[in-house]
């Protein structure tokens, strides 16, 4: 009997411990919201072509997780500027809306306008800067490698902030494209950098490991973008990285006036190394 | 006499002019101490009346009035809520020493009367609540554990945080804007259990009181409200005490005198015992391999000593503790060979306050108070492990510690004004993070690394409250205060005006207004705003600027004399600047790392935050009834909170979490005869504004070295599904409402009384939301361990946690 009691009295206890329950929620103020139309494309006079990249969202709620976001391929997408409008046409293999910048040029400096309409009149639309040429600017003026205690290469990029100006508001992202010869190749989505966390002297470092004796190679690239572009990608990449229950949802960043995703603009410096 | 002209002049620069009215008619002082009869525990607050001439004081924050006014002879009144009105016939011919001792009300037959001088309408001072220690005792509470911030909570302006938390939120304000002080002593993590309860044991308290606005120059250091506990003296005649058992904690208290009248001691304790009950189950399902739970406990201990008529010394401390432990402890056979397979772990946090106070009464109108004071706040990891010989140990620990002299003087002229001044001095001692890694076999990875912060903060103050004819109070005050970080250099000053005042319309109705500008310079780094220990207290840097709050407050106070309660409406407006949170994707990890990294200048939290700046607005109506049979209140505030910073939600302004369209409470304690007492609340609130996903898309990454976007077809590896969020904390909680009861039979035994108290929380079992997560219909919950089918459609799933709770405690008051 005794031992019963002693059951009850600990079965009780947890109970009131674990006395959490679930259930749909109903009464939330969510906003309900239909699916919307997502622009992603970004442009730069380093490209030989503009690619825009068109889906609709999914609607979280009465969706399942197997449902997969549709790509759309019979919108009509035209960019223009001050003086010359064209229209990105569907490219089947890439799945993607494209136009040559021979056709198309894409200037330093110049402001670009993407608009993009459907058969059934819903449309968005976005704007973009593209930075314009400096003097001053970021170089990278090393790339190197050490193994530490853990057998693992690891390389080092140096880069130096030159003729600090206070005059323009530049945004930048330090990333890097790593080629081991059949073992290893990669993007490293990189550091971003607005120009008030740029310091006169900055190190990049990332860290590979390689079994091989085979060469590897770095490409590192410095990106000075429009604050869409920037703001974009570190919340991409935040969303990446981030986890937890309690942790507060990064918010991703979109400029398209009407649906979601983000019509940026940039040019990139690069330095090639081959570290071993 | 030089003494007396010495003090006047430190401490009373901004109020010469009072001195120097010409005094025509002899005028002779009244002073001394208001006790409680049989314990001898001195009074705060008390009114010190003298109706021949309409006018009176309080005793201060130590039971000391003062009270100067021409020869005459008079009646003086001494009146304080629940207690019995003590008069006295004074012929007033020289300066008197007058103690008074008030004597508790124990029958409810006994008649009890409002007395005027208790009226919230009198006072100058606005948007300040104190909360009796009986009605925190009645007021009903999860599983019987009576909790003051529980109570606070309940107050108009002030919002709670999640379910069960005991996080306060003041006036928009964030819980690091809270100034918590125990016996003078700051107490910078006031939560157990992950903030399910407040670490104040209401046994060791002698008063609370909560002040949300109007901030006397006296308190300085927080943005939003200053949260003012004293601990109980202790019983000076007989020694008493009270022990009881409840769900999940039993405590006690024990106090009497050292030497009879002259000094005596006050000690509470309190512990959980969960671990201790679920000990069997954990050591049975691991075959005896397992010890582990997780406990909290809680000492407050206190002295006082009468050194003389004019000297007193009180010692008093808390300490207390959260400790999750984990003990393993295995011997198998392995390689012709026992081996012994030992680990322990340790994660815990607690605060200690120290504080020596000396009151030394310099004149019958000079009352000064030294306190010397300490305050600690850790947090740790502790983990240990044994594999054959091999030792492994890691500490990790991260806290706070304070020094601190303060030095205040009373001074009271007239009845006209009554002066404080006064210096506080703290020494700070931040600990982000220390490290300290031990391996017996690899001794080249041993790793120790302990860095600190030293800072200085200062507080010089003066407020006086005077009198402006029969209409008109004010409180008017100035504090400077300063901090400097040492190391790199840098000092900030600044200026903080005080004002409050109320203007008599008719008696028993007044109108009143405020005016507080406030400074922090201690941040509270918090991913969660849930009170976590692994939250981390930061000073102000060359980079992290002080945060600074500007409040104004006007409204009305009514006092319904015949009916014996008051009414009050007030209306704010709360400019913060400066306020501190993490960058989207930081945390304490982060943060840690970085402290942890060998070069110093890049010991940077502060890449991790960023500043903004905020506002809060709304009205509170607080309509109360302290005495009587039925006692009680009931609250309703409807305020609107917005911040914003430049590097979260894109620099867009947002509602935080803590943002409530509407909160109202009703308290209700009812003394149905002497020994059965029904108390019941109810609350009501908008939810909370969080961020719940709307919809998902694919994000491409640019890839550097590519011509624009990449093709899905080709580089799916750049590409991650996102949830948008329909911008920050654009969606809304449940609303959260809940009705408590409880009813407590007491008894008078032979040695004492017995309290049987049988209590119910969320009486009509509501499920109010604790978090939100997406689920599947097929998924049966993060409890149920299935994960459902990914065909499934998605829901949106609640999960709640303390629905309907009965529980049930007992305690005993025993007399000597």
């Amino acid at each position: 009997m005794k031992q019963y009691f002693n059951k009850f009295i600990y079965i009780l206890i947890s109970a009131l411990f674990l006395y959490s329950c679930e259930d749909v929620a109903t009464n939330v103020k969510i906003k309900q919201v239909e699916k919307q139309i997502v622009v992603q494309c970004f442009i730069s006079p380093d490209d030989d072509t503009v690619k825009a990249m068109l889906s609709w969202s999914l609607p979280v709620i009465g969706t399942s997780y197997s449902t997969k976001p549709e790509l759309i391929n019979n919108a009509s997408v035209i960019i223009y500027n001050n003086n010359i409008s064209d229209t990105l046409e569907w490219n089947n293999n890439l799945e993607l809306y494209t136009i040559s910048t021979s056709k198309f040029k894409i200037n330093k400096g110049e402001t670009y306008y993407l608009q993009v309409k459907l058969l059934d009149g819903k449309n968005v639309f976005a704007n973009c800067t593209v930075p314009a040429t400096q003097n001053n600017t970021l170089a990278l003026y090393k790339v190197d490698s050490m193994t530490n205690s853990w057998d693992e290469t690891i390389i080092e990029y140096t880069y130096k902030y030159n003729n600090h100006s206070n005059s323009q508001n530049n945004y930048y992202r330090i990333s890097s494209e790593i080629n081991v010869y059949s073992e290893y190749d990669e993007y490293v989505q990189g550091d971003f950098k607005s120009k008030n966390e740029i310091k006169n002297d900055n190190y990049y470092t990332n860290s590979l490991y390689s079994f091989s004796n085979e060469p590897i190679y770095v490409k590192a690239y410095i990106i000075n973008s429009d604050y869409n572009y920037f703001q974009y990608h570190k919340t991409l990449q935040n969303a990446q990285n981030s986890f937890g229950i309690f942790s507060e949802p990064n918010i991703i960043f979109s400029n398209i006036k009407g649906g979601l995703g983000c019509f940026g603009a940039y040019y990139s410096y690069s330095v090639e190394n081959k570290i071993r | 006499m030089l003494k007396y002209k010495t003090f006047l002049l430190i401490f009373s620069f901004l109020q010469l002019p009072i001195f120097t009215i010409a005094q025509q008619i002899p005028k002779y002082t009244i002073s001394g101490y208001v006790q409680e009869k049989g314990s001898k525990e001195l009074l705060p607050g008390v009114s010190v009346y003298i109706p021949s001439i309409k006018n009176g004081t309080v005793t201060n924050s130590y039971g000391f009035y003062s009270i100067t006014i021409p020869k005459d002879t008079f009646t003086i009144i001494f009146s304080y809520v629940g207690f019995k009105k003590k008069l006295f016939l004074i012929n007033l011919n020289q300066d008197i020493e007058l103690t008074a001792e008030l004597e508790l009300f124990n029958e409810l037959n006994e008649i009890v009367i409002t007395d005027k001088r208790n009226s919230i309408s009198d006072k100058p001072q606005m948007s300040n609540i104190d909360i009796p220690i009986k009605q925190l005792k009645e007021i009903p509470a999860i599983m019987g554990e009576k909790d003051v911030f529980k109570v606070i909570q309940l107050l108009p302006g002030v919002q709670k945080g999640s379910e069960g938390q005991t996080g306060i939120y003041v006036r928009g304000g964030g819980p690091d804007q809270n100034l918590i002080i125990l016996d003078d002593a700051p107490v910078y993590n006031a939560q157990h259990l992950f903030g399910f309860f407040s670490v104040f044991n209401g046994d060791a308290l002698k008063s609370v009181e909560l002040t949300k606005g109007g901030f006397p120059a006296r308190f300085g250091g927080r943005l939003s409200s200053v949260i003012e506990m004293q601990m109980k003296d202790g019983n000076k005649e007989k020694t008493t005490g009270e022990f009881s058992i409840g769900a999940i904690s039993s405590r006690g208290v024990i106090e009497g005198p050292i030497k009879k009248g002259k000094s005596s001691f006050l000690i509470s304790a309190r512990r959980t015992y969960f671990d201790i009950l679920t000990q069997p189950i954990i050591l049975l399902a691991s075959e005896g391999t397992t010890r582990s739970g997780y406990y909290f406990y809680d000492f407050n201990a206190k002295c006082n000593f009468i050194l003389t008529p004019k000297d007193r010394l009180f010692i008093s401390g808390y300490f207390g503790k959260d400790n999750m432990y984990l003990r393993y402890k295995e011997k198998y056979y392995d390689d012709n060979k026992y081996i012994s397979l030992e680990e322990k772990f340790n994660f815990y946090w607690g605060n200690r306050t120290a504080t020596a106070r000396w009151a030394h009464q310099l004149s019958n109108k000079l009352y000064l108070n030294t306190s010397a004071i300490y305050s600690n706040f850790t947090f740790g990891i502790d983990l240990n492990s044994k594999y054959d010989n091999e030792k492994f140990t890691l500490k990790y620990y991260s806290g706070i510690s304070d020094l601190s002299i303060k030095s205040t003087v009373d001074i009271i002229p007239n009845t006209m004004h009554s002066i404080k001044s006064g210096i506080l001095i703290t020494r700070h001692f931040f600990t982000p993070s220390a490290i300290a890694i031990k391996n017996s076999e690899l001794p080249e990875s041993n790793y120790e690394n302990k860095k600190g912060l030293e800072t200085i903060e200062t507080g010089i103050f003066t407020e006086d409250i005077m009198k402006i004819g029969k209409k008109i109070q004010l409180n008017t005050g100035l504090r400077i205060s300063s901090f400097s970080v040492l190391k790199p250099s840098k000092t900030y000053i600044n200026i903080e005006p005080r004002f409050s005042g109320n203007y008599i319309i008719t008696p028993g109705l007044s109108s009143k207004l405020s005016w507080a500008t406030m400074n922090q310079y201690l941040h509270l780094l918090s991913n969660t705003g849930i009170g976590l220990p692994t939250d981390l207290w930061v000073p102000v840097t060359d980079k992290v600027k002080p945060q600074r709050s500007h409040q104004i407050a006007a409204g009305f106070a009514k006092d319904f004399y015949d009916y014996g309660f008051s009414a009050s409406i007030e209306g704010y407006y709360k400019l913060l600047e400066n306020i501190i949170t993490y960058k989207d994707g930081a945390s304490f990890i982060t943060v840690a790392d970085e402290i942890d990294s060998e070069d110093t200048k890049s010991i940077d939290w502060q890449n991790n935050v960023t500043q903004g700046n905020g506002k809060s607005y709304g009205t509170e109506i607080l309509l109360q009834k302290k005495e009587g049979k039925f006692t009680g209140w009931i609250g309703y505030t409807l305020s609107w909170t917005k911040v914003k910073f430049n590097e979260i939600n894109f620099g867009k302004e947002f509602f935080p979490r803590h943002d409530r369209r509407h909160d109202a409470s009703i308290v209700g304690i009812y003394e149905l005869n002497k020994n059965i007492t029904i108390s019941a609340t109810w609350v009501y609130g908008t939810g909370n504004a969080i961020s719940l996903p709307q919809s998902e898309f694919i994000g491409i990454h640019h890839n550097p070295g590519q011509s624009g976007i990449s093709s899905l077809k080709n580089y799916y590896i750049n590409s991650l599904i996102v949830t948008e969020y329909g911008g920050k904390n654009s969606s809304r909680m449940a609303p959260y409402h809940r009705a408590d009861i409880s009813v407590m039979f007491k008894k008078q035994k032979k040695k004492g009384e017995r309290t049987i108290e049988l209590s119910v929380y969320n009486l009509y079992n509501r499920a109010n939301p604790f978090f939100y997560y997406i689920g599947t219909s097929g998924y049966k919950g993060i409890l149920g361990g299935d994960w459902g089918n990914s065909d499934s459609l998605r829901q949106l799933k609640q999960v709640s946690i303390f629905r309907l709770i009965p529980s049930l405690s007992y305690s005993f008051k025993f007399k000597n």
